[in-house]
């Protein structure tokens, strides 16, 4: 493999372990609830949200 | 898929995401700016592709996610729903997953986190909550 290749795998496999991960089907529910409350503007959670979300879950246990 | 005055994809979530995020950088960049960042040789296309006559090829993408800021997943998605029909869609996921961007892996992170990786269900609280996040 030349060494341009080996770079582009090397890159290809960085990529791909950051999204390729196994989504379950509730996490599909999750982010299209996500998608639309967010009208599909793909933000980036904030400090402030994170906290709202965590509060989530600290409800239900 | 509606046809409105031979502007068929008029009501697809691309052509209106297109005028949010056009307007949304016009302080920054003006249309024609954009056009030109995302290589399209005919500007007008980019206008067309807003007002739904057109849709957004796939080969433009890339260009046309780099020229708004956004993530390329993202509208990439948008771009497929525009080909109609659930079958390619349905082809993506079954090769790729489901797909999703920086931001959204990001708050699936928060979310396994949160929930100590239990793979919770969304109920209609968190439904609620997750609206209420977001402010609608």
């Amino acid at each position: 493999m030349s060494g341009d290749q080996s770079s582009y795998t090397e890159a290809w496999r960085h990529a791909s372990s950051a999204r390729d991960r196994p989504i379950t089907p509730n996490e599909r529910f999750w982010l299209e609830v996500i998608r639309l409350a967010s009208w599909d503007s793909d933000p980036a959670p904030t400090l402030e949200q994170v906290q709202r979300l965590r509060a989530v879950f600290q409800a239900r246990s | 898929m509606t046809n409105r005055q031979g502007k068929p994809y008029a009501d697809t979530r691309l052509a209106k995401y297109l005028e949010k995020r056009i307007l949304e950088l016009r302080p920054k960049k003006t249309q024609i700016a954009i056009a030109s960042e995302a290589g399209f040789v005919n500007p007008n296309m980019l206008a067309m592709i807003k007002s739904g006559t057109a849709k957004l090829p796939l080969d433009r993408v890339s260009a046309l996610a780099g020229a708004l800021e956004c993530d390329p997943v993202m509208l990439f998605q948008l771009a497929i729903e525009q080909l109609g029909g659930d079958t390619t869609e349905l082809a993506i996921r079954q090769i790729f997953g489901t797909l999703v961007t920086e931001n959204e892996v990001a708050w699936l992170e928060e979310i396994r986190k949160a929930s100590d990786h239990t793979n919770p269900s969304l109920t209609s609280k968190a439904r609620s909550a997750i609206r209420g996040i977001f402010g609608k």
